[in-house]
Formats: C-alpha cells, structure tokens, sequence
C-alpha cells in the first residue's frame, strides 16, 4: 500500500496516469535528479519524486534514501527540509536551510516504510514527541518561532496529521488517541478546505470520524463556498477578512483558483460525510475539462498584473488531477 | 535651473483637450480620461471640463520646471492621491489631488509647488485622520483627559449615545476583532468622544502646520477625522494609525491634468525623450543631458550638503573613480561627477516618498549622528525600480545599487502563498514571532521569484540576490530591495541637496 497522507486512502500504484502527464513528470524527475547531482534537493521534491516513480513505475528506481543520507540528514541523523546547496537558491539564506520539520521527518519516515513496512525509528519518534506543544499541535519552534495565532492553519492539521500517523504507527496508544481527538474537536472550523480535510486525516487515524458528522453542516457550506464551474478552490475569495480588524478584504480583483489538490480535498470532505451530488458534479466538470484539456491548470494573478503569481502546474497537481480521474471510473 | 517646461497650451492644442492614460496603482490597472476646454487669457489660459462640471482653472501657457517642481511630480506620483475607481465606469478612475505626508518640511515642500503651479486661486484643507482607539489609552487617553480637564466621562451604552445607528455602524458591530471589550462599547466611546477627539487633532495638526513655517489663508483650513476604533491600522487600545493629507481645492476636476503631467515626466526621463509623448513636457534637450553637474569631491569636501553631523568623508582618485570613504564606514566607488538631471531630480522626490528611510532621518542627519540611515524602496511597478536603481548607476558601481531584493506580501493574500505551497507539497511556515519575518519555506520564495522577476526586469541583473518572501502588512505583493548603508551616506546628501537646496541652503541650521 503507497497511500500517501496528502492522498488518503489513494493506492497510487493503481492510478492509470494520462500519456501527456506521463511525459511531463517524466521530464520533471529528470530535472530533479539533475539537480541532485549538483547537492540541491529538498525534502519536498524527494517526495514528489518517489510519488511520481510510484505512479509511473509502480516502485521506487532511484535510491531516496540515499539522497537524504548523502544531502538531507543532519550530524545528528535526523532529516532536513533542505540541502545546503538548495538552500544558497536564496541570497543569504544562510544556516537557516538546516530545518527539521514534521514534514521532513514525514517524508523520511514515508520513504521508509515503502522499503520496509515494518521500519520504526525511536530517534524519529522521539524527536517527534518533543515538537508536540502544549496547546496540541506539533511543530518544531527551532525552524518558526511564530506564535499559533499566526501559523496558518493546514501548517498545524498537516503536521498534526503526519504526526498521528508516525506515532500511531509506532504504538497504538488510546490515550494518544483522546488526546488527538479532543484537540481536534476543539479546533474551530477554519475557511480552508486544505485544513479541513487534514483534520478529517487525523480524525481518519484516530478511528474517530463519525465527529465529521457534528460538524457536517458548516463542512457543506464550506465546501460550496469553496466551488467553482469546474472544480474547487482551498478558500473562498469573499471570506478574506482582516485578522486582526474583522473587517473584509477589498477582494474585487482577487480571483480564486481551480486547483485540482483542493478539488481532491472537495471530494474526500464530501465523501466522508456521506457524499453530495452537488460537489460530485462539480468534480466531474473538472474531469471532463482536464480531459479535453490535460494541462489546463491555472495559476494566481496579483490583482491586474499579467505575470503568475506563483506555479500552475506542479506535480501534486497532476497527481491530484489523475486520482480525480482514476475515482470517477472507480 | 529650469530644465524644461509644462506646455499646458500647446498641448491641449494638439490634443484637442482630450487627457487620456494608463495608471498601475496598487497593481491595479486604470485608466484615466477627460475632455477638457479652454481660454486663452494673457499670458494664461483658463481650463476646464467640456461638460461644465468642476472649476476653471487657471494656468499658465507654459510652466518651468525646474528641480524643485521635478521633485515635486516624483513625490507626488509616490505619494500623491491617485483617485478613486469610478462606480460607474470600472476600471476607470477619478483623480482628485491630494497629498499624504506629515513630515512638515515636505508638506511645506508640497504647499509651495502646489502654489507654483496653480498661483493664489487654490485653497488647502490639511486633514489628520486617526483611528480612534489612539484615545483608548497611552497619549491619546492623556489628551482626552486632559481635554475633559481631567478625567474622561464614563462611556455610556450605544443606545443612549447614538439610538439610530447606521449601516456602516452595523457592519462595524458585526465584525469580530480580537480586542479587550466589544464593539458596542467602543462603538459608543467613538460616538461619545467624537466631538472632543476631532478636536484635540485638528488643534495638534493646526500646530504643526505653522511650525512648519506654512502660512494659512482665511480659506484653508485644519480638520481631523476619526475612524471608528481599530477599524483600519490599530490593533490595540492607545494604537495609531495615522494619515496626514493635503487637499487641494479649486481645482476640481483637473486631476487627470494634473496626473498627465506626472506621466509624461515620468516617461519621458525614462526613455530619455526631450519631447513627452502627447508633447505636454519638454526638456531643454534629452533629459540625461542637462542639469547641474555635481562635482562629487567638491560637494563633499565644501557643500553644506555634503556633510553628515558636521563630518565629511574623505575622498581619493583612483583612474577613473573616486573611491570615497566616511568614517566608520567602508570604502566605496563613486564616478567623479554626477549629473543632477530630471531624472535624479525625479527619483529624489519619487526616493523621499516611497523610500523605506524615516524622512525624519534625512532632515536630522545634518545636525545628528547619522542612525536608520538604510537604503530601502518598495514598489509593484518596474518603472519606479528601474529609475531608482538608474539613478543609483550614475553615482555608484552597479554592484553597489543593490544588497539585496524580497517579495513582500500582505495578508490578503496569505491563503494564495498557502496555496502555492501545497502545490509543491509543504506547509508555509513563517518567520518572527507574528509571522512577518523571513518565510521559512524555501519552496514557495522560489515560486514567486519568476512573477518578480516578470514584473520587475531591472531585477533580472541582480537575480542572485534575491532573499526571500516575507509576509507582512496587509495588502498586495510587492517588490522591495535594499542598498547597503555606505551607499546611503552617499545618496542621501546629493538627494537633499537636489530637492531642498534653493529653499534651505543651510540643512544644519534649517532642519
């Protein structure tokens, strides 16, 4: 089982990726390895590597692992975000490449057990408990020191879900458990469909999702906030409110994003609280679009100005875009 | 020196009164377009709106500019009022002409070019607008005491203070802040106090414009406005956010004339053009080519200028530079002469603006040690980048123009950094105990260097030095580079001396 915890439940060994797509990840691991040879990687990319040898290959050619022995990995053994090399990408970066983060250590750990199911590591596991903070979350305040009132939210359900897993994986502890559940039921809802469906992954692990039904109200009305004609946005443009004052964003110019991670999300929300024919029109316009047009993604704009703000397509997008087309034949 | 002049006859002449154009603020994307009429007088014309709204404004055929007024459009296109989007007719706007800035040898800066080039027909209306949390404690709270001749009356309930509230009160109950009491009470307080608060300001503002040397005629006046608490800007209880404007009055309905001035110097010091495009500005030859020329030794070695806090650099000749040096900083490359021409004028209005230096530094560096005296300028506009660093070339080595460039971004638009960073696959985890430090997450800096680079390609020469994201403030995305503060001490005295030297010859006793 390849599932990985930004594709829940998603064996990616048996989702057929189109020709077109093939090519370009083909074309984009080619690059990343390229780069590798010059010592610049992050553990990010590793990742979208090992995903797309698993989607196009079933299994994993090149040696991960290896990669973040020779450039990832602390003196004292424990996986980086960033490899120095790839940390000099920013003028005066400095020291501040050498992060360990949740994420980091997810994607080591995830590399792992694709090798071994059975790989546990009580350093890992170690340093993992000791990101957990007092109010529940994990994070490791060497890399951001910024307060919980500013983190953005699916940064603390995401690393709280990679943490659940890597923890549970390693001993399944109830009382670990309560304390997962009783920190996510406390969390109000956010405007982030990312966010929620990272909650629903912990609740996923805890075994404990039939809370998504107290909730399912205001997740529907989240979810149809977040749609468009042909799929989803992470947010809705008209819900961007002034942290501090509360009062709305001048948002006129402001155009959501059809993003097919978020329209991924849309749909595994939906699914868990019984599913929606709504949404699973929406998603299916998305296929159909993606079918007639396999590189139609789209990336932000500032305002009035032309250039991209930011990529519109990545590899998580194609994958997201190929497992939206795998279920809707499933 | 008169490097050129404004052609306000010829070029409606051409133009058959039609004032059209393009504006980028804020990344936004406008137009602006009028017809105007006119008559010619002696020696001036009088112009206004073909549809008979607004005043008749009366010009000259031509206007001289010289570097004071050059100055001034530079301050002005920084921080001059843009106007605002027509409802009617989107995308287009309505410029009206206004000024914000508080340090008071720029407004007083302001006030006389706005009276070079309209004469005595205008009035002024200086306003202060705060957001009324400033009197919920610190200094305010000691004003409004002292106001009340001290101690403050007790807030009353909304109900009483106001029974019939309004809708923009009702959107303010209905917002939730993270504050110490409710909205209704501070709501009430606002209402309560109003009255007291205006007050207090405009006494403040008042007092500051004539220290600042600015006589006011029976029809300007002094006024203050409140912002219901924390509405924009504060966040605490005593908390300022503070907006000084200059208005300008009689002239209603000239600002696209007014902003077409500014336009066509702008572009025509950065194409180098002697005439403007529509032919409105003409320089005495191609703007690179006239000006003062500045002998960089002599003007730090015997300027007024040329000194920080009674200390002068030392300056040596090495082949085709001069390599200068001020104590406690490091050596650095200058070319021997610098041409004060419209384009450095320009920049030096554009630099006081926009520049990321405390104004109040500049004026106080020639009497004090020179602190915060960093190089910095923020702009979502190639144009203001490429003449600033241009600019910069003309006194220094490429190199030195600039240490290093980032993206800010505000938070409008956090969820869209979120997003990028889950397309790549990780979470934005921020810098800074508020999270308006350097972004952490190496991924989503790199996914926005292409759009900067993209918008501004005067930074593609200096590709390497770009830093980071940094979330901060509230609004768009935005460029900002820096220089080293060895660059500063060089720039900052040619800048002053370019703006201010004709009206203040003396900074040390004038400042």
């Amino acid at each position: 089982m390849t599932n990985h915890i930004f594709y829940n439940d998603v064996n990616l060994e048996k989702i057929q990726v189109l020709s077109e797509h093939k090519k370009w990840l083909d074309q984009w691991l080619e690059r990343l390895l390229a780069s590798i040879e010059d010592g610049e990687v992050a553990a990010s990319q590793c990742l979208q590597g090992v995903l797309i040898e698993l989607l196009l290959n079933k299994s994993m050619k090149v040696d991960w692992l290896g990669v973040f022995n020779n450039l990832l990995m602390t003196n004292e053994g424990l996986p980086m975000a960033y490899s120095l090399a790839y940390g000099k990408k920013l003028h005066k970066f400095d020291a501040q490449y050498e992060q360990v983060t949740v994420h980091s250590i997810h994607t080591f750990w995830y590399i792992n057990k694709l090798i071994d199911s059975k790989f546990s590591d009580s350093k890992l596991t170690k340093v993992l408990s000791e990101f957990w903070q007092p109010s529940g979350w994990y994070y490791n305040p060497q890399v951001s020191i910024t307060t919980e009132r500013y983190r953005m939210r699916v940064e603390l359900f995401m690393s709280l879900a990679m943490a659940t897993e890597i923890l549970l994986d390693t001993e399944e502890n109830e009382a670990f458990k309560t304390k997962i559940e009783a920190h996510i039921m406390t969390e109000p809802q956010t405007n982030y469909l990312s966010a929620e469906y990272f909650r629903l992954v912990s609740l996923n692990k805890i075994n404990k999702t039939q809370y998504i039904t107290t909730i399912a109200t205001k997740l529907q009305e989240l979810l149809l906030a977040c749609s468009l004609e042909r799929g989803f946005s992470d947010f809705d443009v008209k819900s961007k409110v002034d942290d501090y004052m509360g009062t709305a964003k001048r948002v006129g110019r402001d155009a959501a994003l059809v993003s097919a991670i978020s329209t991924l999300h849309a749909k595994q929300i939906s699914e868990s609280l019984g599913g929606n024919s709504e949404i699973d029109g929406i998603v299916e316009s998305f296929n159909k679009s993606h079918k007639s047009n396999p590189f139609s993604f789209a990336a932000f704009k500032m305002r009035d100005l032309d250039p991209d703000f930011g990529p519109s397509i990545t590899p998580h997008e194609i994958i997201a875009t190929n497992i939206l087309s795998n279920l809707s034949t499933y | 020196m008169v490097l050129g002049k404004i052609n306000f006859l010829d070029f409606l002449k051409i133009q058959h009164g039609k004032v059209t154009g393009k504006i980028v603020t804020d990344a936004k994307l406008r137009t602006y377009l009028a017809d105007y009429k006119y008559v010619e007088n002696d020696g001036s014309i009088t112009v206004y709106r073909a549809d008979g709204t607004g005043d008749r404004v009366k010009l000259p055929k031509s206007l001289d500019l010289d570097e004071s007024l050059i100055a001034f459009l530079g301050i002005y296109s920084g921080d001059g009022a843009k106007g605002s989007e027509d409802k009617n007719n989107k995308g287009v706007i309505r410029p009206t002409i206004s000024f914000s800035q508080r340090e008071p040898h720029l407004v007083k800066f302001a006030f006389d070019n706005f009276r070079k080039i309209f004469g005595d027909q205008i009035r002024f209306t200086f306003s202060l607008g705060e957001d009324s949390a400033y009197f919920l404690d610190g200094e305010g709270l000691k004003l409004l005491r002292e106001y009340y001749g001290g101690t403050v009356p007790d807030t009353l309930p909304l109900a009483e203070v106001k029974p019939k509230i309004n809708e923009k009160d009702e959107q303010y109950l209905a917002e939730i802040r993270n504050v110490p009491l409710s909205n209704d009470v501070y709501l009430a307080f606002y209402y309560q106090h109003k009255k007291a608060m205006e007050e207090i300001l405009s006494q403040s503002k008042k007092k500051e414009v004539l220290e600042g040397g600015i006589a006011l005629s029976e029809n300007d006046k002094v006024v203050a406005s409140l912002r219901r608490p924390f509405k924009k800007g504060a966040r605490l209880p005593g908390g300022s956010s503070r907006s000084d404007e200059l208005h300008v009055g009689g002239v209603g309905k000239i600002g696209e004339l007014f902003i077409k001035i500014i336009h066509e110097v702008e572009n025509s010091v950065l194409q180098d053009d002697e005439v403007s495009e529509s032919g409105l500005i003409q320089w005495n030859a191609k703007p690179s080519t006239i000006g003062q020329k500045i002998n960089i030794a002599e003007f730090f070695q015997e300027d007024p200028y040329g000194q920080i806090n009674g200390k002068r650099p030392s300056i040596k000749t090495e082949a085709h530079w001069l390599i200068g040096k001020w104590n406690g900083s490091r050596d650095i490359k200058l070319h021997k002469e610098v041409l004060l021409d419209p384009l450095f004028n320009y920049v030096a209005g554009l630099y006081l603006a926009e520049g990321s230096t405390p104004k109040s530094s500049l004026f106080a560096m020639y009497s004090h040690s020179a602190s915060g005296l960093n190089l910095g300028f923020t702009s979502s506009e190639d144009i203001s980048l490429q003449l600033l660093i241009r600019c910069l070339r003309s006194i220094f080595d490429k190199d030195e123009c600039l240490t290093t460039w980032k993206i800010k971004v505000g938070s409008q638009y956090f969820p869209e950094l979120v997003v990028i960073g889950l397309k790549e696959g990780v979470p934005m985890l921020r810098g800074g105990a508020s999270g308006d430090g350097k972004l952490r997450t190496i991924e989503i800096s790199l996914a926005l260097k292409p759009w900067a680079l993209d918008v501004a390609p005067t930074l593609l020469e200096y590709e390497d030095r770009f830093s980071h994201v940094e979330p901060t403030g509230a609004g768009l995305a935005r460029i900002d580079f820096s220089a080293s503060s060895t660059v500063s001490r060089w720039y900052f005295p040619l800048l002053m001396y370019a703006v201010f030297s004709e009206a203040y010859p003396n900074p040390v006793e004038e400042f």
